[in-house]
């Protein structure tokens, strides 16, 4: 056994379907066995042993895992026994629910894990060795640190004599390519694999881009990033203004339509009320009326009957007054006046035919005694004279009697007369004085009408209620005013406020980014130091050290400070290795410090450095976020108070104008009530006016008729009297005249007796002187008695004519006057019957008028409250306009409003389409308005449609809310520090990435150095393999440099805390472009499907391989070169290369005292010359080959170990050693 | 025509499909891009010489072409008779298509159940059996069409392009005689 740790043996108990097997391993093995025998299981348990990973152990998904696989039984082990400088030590994998490793010190030993041919479980084992005095350790429970401590990578010490080799943390790549060139034997060799391994070997692990992380992130910031841009957009902007106005103006709709609801089940009570009262009303008037008819229609019915009554008495005077001038003409045409005359003559006929009979018997009875005949004819002439002196005495006494009579009666005729007369204008003049004091009654009336109209208040309730609407409207203007002065105020406050909150913060920051700057540059400044290092150290004497002398931090790097170490121009040459002296001098540097550093520590503190900018950067970030998040919050709170004040004094600026005309209207409307009321005023005032001067007018014409009336009745009287005294002068003068004639008859008849006596003396005288006869003298008497007699016949044939007319005269003639008095004072009734009845009428009129007037006022009120009833009922109630509203139109209180119940309805109905005209308005608009964001939109601008009006409604709250908080400055502080903590962290991270760059060169270097020795010397099968590293093609790592490279070139001016600030047209042209690299980042990222980028990223590598004849050119992945066969051979000399270099690579500052297995199955196609060669490749860079083939042939006399693979009766595997000796090259 | 935006390609590619570029859709960005400043001359003297008039909406661009095969104008007109038909079954719906509304299928297919007109109308659309296969359909024609976008599975939302559709039918005077008339 060589002096070198190896894995020496590997033994199964109850493994897979072996129930034994211990197979030393500690050089070359083959394993020859035919298929299902068990080799690979094998293989697999020592690829298990490299890289203790059961998911690389080319077990398929339909093969059963490693562990069911493996340890089917509790007393399942594989023993790996590991050969050290100082001994052996072993490994017991066992499984109890899942895989443990214990370290046991040691070589295996079967007693401690068989007894009595049955495997102990692990309790047992455990007693065994503890039976033994065998040390063993705790229970490794994680393949992490199972392969920890293998690879020497285990802080802790009691495990560093467990280890195979003393590796560093990068150990990686030795399991990896152990396991690659067991799992890709058959496969092609990528560079990819290559490139992986190289990251491996450089530790690169932790730097990592994780793009699925940073694509996320991309995401999340871009969605942001388009939802503010969104929301800046101008048309947006003006939307969501345009939403704001038509969510106040809907409000406001809102508002007036509660009002007018409240309004309307006010006006719907009152109007209830007012109908009763109303038609209660309408009804006393009817009623008023009709009695007034009736009372009227009675007065003109007595006023019919009473002037028929009158007119049938004038038609009866009438009658008469046509009779008598009838009559009067019959008479006149009968020769009515003589008859009368020769009748008064009558007596006198009489008298005279009995004088001129008694004459005529005189005169024929013989002349006997002419003395006695002349006494007796004296004494008959003075008997005659006597009688006829007693008949005119007689006449005369009859004459005077009935001159006195006559008199008397026309006296009394007179005084009756004028009595009725006086009667008849007493009548009319009390009538007039009644009429007269009534009137002036109504003038008192009228003025006391006057000055209760000059006192009245026209429409005092509705002037009241205006000047009481106008008080309030003044009084809450008063209150308005001094609340938005106060409110203003309030919010000129808050604003000053915001305002000093916004400087204080932008001095904080500006303090902040001052003092982060000057940190930052510090840190810069030492990174800078730390490059310069890092870039010279390969030329100065650190290079030196590192490359020539090993272990010098102990030494050299306890006294060289780092001016000498990094000082390129020492020329250090190395004269005597073993030799710790300074310049001869011996120093015991035990209790010294290391002065100098590691290249890991100098990138350990440059990236620690980093790490501070990083934080840094990171807390400037978190500074500025927290500030604007502390600032949003305060100017939220600031914002949604001054909001709150802004919507309180728009809604006292809406109630100003609102009330502003209102109180215009009012006023208007008051002006109107006074005018109607002045209007109302001076009509009754123009009417009692009227009344009055009509009264005065009457009064007058009653004063004027009473004065005429007077005058009348005082001509009348005068007439009467005048009538009477002519009368009576006529009468006296008849009297006179027949007094006269009288006198006149006697005179004569007196003288004719003196004359006849004088005669009879004559013929006395002549008779005694002569004593004759006279026949003419008879003759002439009896002619003159014929006469008389004629005429006393005529008299008598036409006395029943001359009584019908004395009757005629006595009923009619004479009392002519009287029927045309009697006819004219009957008319004049009638006439002042209807005049009086007229004056009734007239009131009759006026009341009626008055009263329908009144009624038809009432009527129209009544009409005005029912309509507005009926259209309620009609037009409104059935509504759903009025089922929204029912809660307020029901509840209200009866109350009297300026518009009627249509009127209000129609503005409820004009409110309401307003309303939804506007509300249509505001639905688009929010549509628009949301539509623009993406549904899932972080500023929340989302509509659940399902939701309905109110929804809209919530959403303009919010948009409200939004603006009035100013929300955006948190989600444009967000999405800054997002971008600012996105750049930064792909900048740290590519900055960490490509600072491998470096090292990947100078393991591709090495790798390259491998390579070149990689061809067989003896064969020349293969004359060369070449590496080489180019940039790399990888785009998402171009945009991720150009980001990084974009960080770097503005430190300080990317990423400000508002990314949309355009006032800095530099600025704003960063943020534009940084913007613009991460969508683009996003974007390649999406496009290029990478989930990260890694080291192996930064670069990209190509060989070439010359195998024969055969040239591949610089290729990105080696598929098949050859035949099968020399394909295998190349593609193991490459892996065994691969696997050198990072053996190398993991253990640099160790000696390589320890050798590990390279397994390939199935070598049976590779030729044995070949064959030997690639062993000998292998042993050159102690690495031992494990190979599979399926039958014995010559080629495992190539072998240290060659085993046979075999099953014994019980179906057991066995494994067979068939060669132990070591074949000599 | 050094100043063209970058774009061009893509806006050709969408327009020339007899698509519309919105304003309020995915393709907000090539809305902006032709708003922006002269680009919307610069393009429609650029489009013009391939026979495509580039026409400009309330916020949206389409292309037009003066002259049209019969056949092909035939086609519209069939193809717009569905639109109007279309239109008219959404504009039945609670929710009406204004620019930015977002209608979700399953939400449609449920007002359809539960009104009688709206499902006469799906009926009178689509052939397909389940409603909800209908409501898709359709909303996918109009989609095709670039007046609706999908957002999702089962999200869509009308593009400023409806304008075009409304404008168009406003258009259309119906004759005292009850016959239809395009202007």
């Amino acid at each position: 056994m060589e002096n070198k740790r190896i894995l020496n043996r590997i033994i199964f108990i109850n493994i897979a379907n072996t129930d034994y097997a211990d197979v030393e391993i500690a050089g070359n093995t083959c394993f020859v066995g035919t298929n299902n025998m068990g080799k690979t299981t094998l293989q697999r348990a020592i690829l298990f042993f490299y890289n203790a990973n059961t998911r690389w152990l080319g077990i398929s998904q339909s093969q059963k895992t490693f562990e069911d696989y493996y340890f089917q039984y509790p007393n399942s082990y594989i023993i790996y026994e590991v050969a050290t400088e100082d001994g052996l030590f072993h490994v017991m994998v066992y499984r109890n629910t899942k895989i443990f490793y214990r370290f046991v010190e040691g070589a295996f030993e079967q007693e401690y894990y068989i007894n009595d041919k049955e495997a102990l479980v692990p309790k047992g084992v455990l007693a065994k060795l503890n039976e033994h005095k065998i040390n063993y350790s705790d229970q490794v429970e994680t393949f992490e640190r199972y392969r920890n401590i293998i690879y020497g990578a285990d802080p802790d010490k009691k495990f560093k004599k467990f280890a195979l080799m003393k590796g560093n943390a990068n150990y990686h790549n030795i399991p990896l390519a152990i396991t690659s060139i067991f799992l890709s034997s058959e496969s092609v060799i990528k560079a990819e694999f290559v490139k992986e391994c190289i990251a491996n070997a450089i530790g690169s692990k932790h730097t990592t881009i994780e793009l699925k992380t940073i694509e996320r992130q991309l995401r999340q910031f871009t969605e942001r990033y388009h939802d503010i841009e969104t929301f800046f957009r101008k048309e947006n902007a003006q939307r969501s203004e345009l939403i704001r106005d038509n969510f106040t103006y809907i409000q406001q709709l809102k508002v007036k339509q509660r009002t007018l609801a409240a309004e309307l089940g006010g006006a719907l009570k009152n109007a209830e009320v007012q109908k009763e009262t109303i038609s209660v009303q309408v009804a006393e008037k009817r009623e008023i009326l009709t009695k007034l008819e009736v009372e009227f229609k009675e007065k003109d019915d007595q006023h019919k009957e009473k002037n028929k009554e009158v007119n049938q008495e004038i038609g009866a005077l009438k009658s008469k007054l046509k009779e008598a001038d009838k009559k009067a003409n019959e008479y006149e045409e009968k020769g009515m006046v003589d008859l009368l005359r020769e009748a008064e003559e009558k007596p006198q006929f009489q008298i005279e035919l009995q004088a001129r009979e008694h004459e005529y018997g005189t005169l024929t009875a013989s002349f006997k005694d002419v003395e006695q005949q002349f006494k007796t004819l004296f004494d008959s002439l003075e008997n005659e004279k006597k009688e006829f002196e007693n008949v005119l005495s007689s006449q005369g006494l009859q004459l005077d009697k009935k001159h006195h009579e006559d008199r008397n009666a026309l006296r009394e005729n007179f005084r009756q007369e004028e009595v009725s007369v006086k009667e008849k204008h007493r009548a009319e003049a009390d009538r007039l004085k009644q009429m007269k004091t009534q009137h002036e009654f109504s003038i008192k009336d009228a003025e006391f009408k006057e000055k209760e109209i000059r006192k009245q208040r026209y429409f005092a309730q509705e002037i009241t209620q205006l000047k009481t609407n106008i008080e309030d409207l003044g009084r809450r203007k008063v209150e308005r005013n001094s609340a938005l002065a106060v409110k203003q105020n309030n919010v000129d406050t808050l604003k000053k406020e915001g305002d000093h909150i916004r400087e204080r913060n932008r001095s904080t920051t500006e303090q902040y980014i001052e003092k982060n700057k000057q940190e930052v540059t510090g840190l810069e400044e030492r990174i800078k130091v730390i490059d310069e290092k890092l870039a010279v150290h390969q030329h100065a004497f650190f290079g030196y050290l590192q490359e020539h002398y090993p272990d010098w931090y102990e030494t050299i790097g306890k006294v060289c400070n780092e001016e000498i170490l990094f000082n390129k121009e020492l020329n250090p040459k190395l004269l005597k290795k073993s030799m710790d002296s300074l310049y001869g001098i011996q120093l015991d540097l035990s209790n010294v410090k290391v002065y100098s550093k590691t290249l890991e520590e100098y990138e350990q503190e440059r990236s620690m450095l980093r790490d501070q900018i990083a934080a840094l950067n990171h807390a400037f970030l978190e500074f500025r976020e927290e500030q604007a998040r502390d600032e949003q919050s305060k100017l939220a709170s600031i914002g949604k108070k001054s909001a709150h004040l802004k919507n309180e004094i728009i809604q006292l600026e809406y109630e100003a104008t609102q009330d502003a005309q209102k109180e215009k209207q009012y006023d208007l409307d008051l002006h109107e009530w006074t005018r109607k009321g002045e209007a109302q005023r001076e009509k009754e005032l123009v009417e009692v006016y009227t009344v009055q001067e009509g009264l005065k007018k009457e009064i007058a014409s009653l004063v004027k008729t009473m004065t005429e009336v007077e005058a009348v009745m005082k001509s009348e009287i005068t007439t009467l009297q005048q009538t009477f005294n002519d009368k009576l002068a006529k009468l006296d003068k008849t009297f006179a005249k027949e007094a006269e004639k009288i006198r006149s008859q006697k005179e004569d008849k007196l003288e004719e007796f003196e004359e006849r006596k004088g005669k009879l003396q004559k013929e006395k005288s002549g008779v005694l002187k002569k004593k004759g006869i006279d026949d003419t003298r008879i003759k002439k008497l009896k002619k003159e008695i014929d006469d008389i007699r004629a005429a006393l016949k005529n008299l008598e044939d036409n006395a029943e004519l001359i009584n019908d007319y004395r009757k005629d005269k006595r009923e009619l003639f004479d009392r002519l006057d009287e029927f045309k008095s009697e006819k004219e004072k009957l008319e004049e009734r009638i006439k002042q019957s209807d005049k009086e009845f007229a004056q009734q009428k007239d009131i009759f009129a006026k009341t009626r008028k008055q009263l329908e007037d009144e009624s038809r006022g009432l009527m129209d009120s009544l009409k005005k409250f029912v309509d507005g009833l009926n259209h309620f009922e009609q037009h409104f109630k059935g509504k759903t306009l009025y089922d929204r509203l029912r809660h307020l139109i029901d509840p209200a209180p009866a109350t009297f409003t300026e518009t009627d119940i249509i009127g209000i309805c129609s503005q409820l109905q004009a409110n309401d389409n307003e309303f939804h005209n506007q509300f249509d308005k505001f639905r688009g608009n929010i549509s628009e308005f949301a539509g623009r964001f993406r549904p899932d939109n972080h500023l929340n601008f989302k509509i659940n449609t399902a939701v309905g009006e109110a929804e809209y409604e919530r959403f303009a709250s919010y948009l409200d809310e939004f603006y009035a908080e100013n929300k955006i400055q948190i989600s444009i502080a967000e999405v800054a520090k997002s971008h600012g903590m996105l750049i930064d962290a792909i900048s740290s991270k590519m900055k960490a990435l490509t600072e491998y760059k470096g090292r990947v060169n100078k393991m591709i270097s090495k790798m390259e150095a491998d390579f070149s020795k990689a061809s067989f010397e003896s064969s020349k099968l293969i004359e060369y393999v070449k590496l080489k590293s180019e940039d790399s093609e990888n785009k998402v790592l171009r945009k991720l440099q150009r980001i990084t490279d974009f960080r770097e070139q503005n430190p300080f001016l990317y990423g400000e805390a508002n990314l949309f600030n355009t006032n800095n047209s530099a600025k704003s042209e960063i943020d534009k472009r940084s913007v613009e690299l991460l969508n683009e980042l996003q974007k390649t990222i999406s496009e290029e499907h990478y989930d990260e980028i890694n080291v192996q990223d930064l670069f990209e590598l190509r060989f070439r391989i010359k195998e024969g004849m055969n040239d591949t050119g610089w290729i990105e992945k080696i598929d098949k070169v050859g035949s099968t066969g020399t394909d295998m051979l190349v593609k193991a000399v490459i892996y065994i290369t691969l696997l050198n270099v990072f053996i190398k690579e993991s253990t640099e500052k160790t000696t390589r005292n320890f050798k590990v297995h390279c397994i390939i199955d199935e070598v049976g196609q590779i030729s044995a010359p070949y064959l030997k060669e690639l062993i000998n490749f292998a042993e050159e860079r102690n690495i031992c080959l494990i190979n599979g083939l399926p039958n014995e042939s010559k080629l495992e006399t190539h072998y240290n170990y060659t085993y046979k693979f075999r099953k014994d009766t019980n179906g057991y595997v066995k494994v067979v050693p068939l060669l132990t000796m070591t074949v000599e090259p | 025509m050094n100043n063209l935006p970058k774009q061009t390609a893509d806006i050709f590619s969408i327009l020339s499909r007899g698509n519309f570029i919105s304003s309020n859709g995915s393709k907000g960005k090539l809305f902006d891009i032709i708003t922006y400043e002269e680009n919307y001359a610069l393009l429609r003297e650029y489009f013009s010489h391939t026979g495509y008039t580039l026409e400009k909406g309330h916020n949206y661009y389409y292309f037009s072409q003066p002259e049209e095969a019969n056949l092909v104008m035939e086609k519209k007109l069939e193809q717009f008779a569905y639109y109007i038909d279309v239109m008219d079954f959404f504009s039945s719906m609670d929710l009406k298509p204004t620019v930015g509304t977002r209608y979700r299928i399953t939400q449609i297919a449920e007002e359809c159940f539960s009104n009688e007109r709206l499902k006469q109308k799906i009926f009178a659309l689509s052939r397909r059996e389940k409603i909800i296969d209908k409501v898709a359909e359709v909303a996918n024609d109009l989609t095709l069409g670039g007046f609706f976008e999908q957002e999702d599975e089962d999200t869509y939302k009308v593009m400023d392009a409806i304008h075009y559709l409304e404008q168009v039918i406003s258009l259309i005077t119906i004759e005292e005689d009850g016959e239809q008339k395009n202007p």
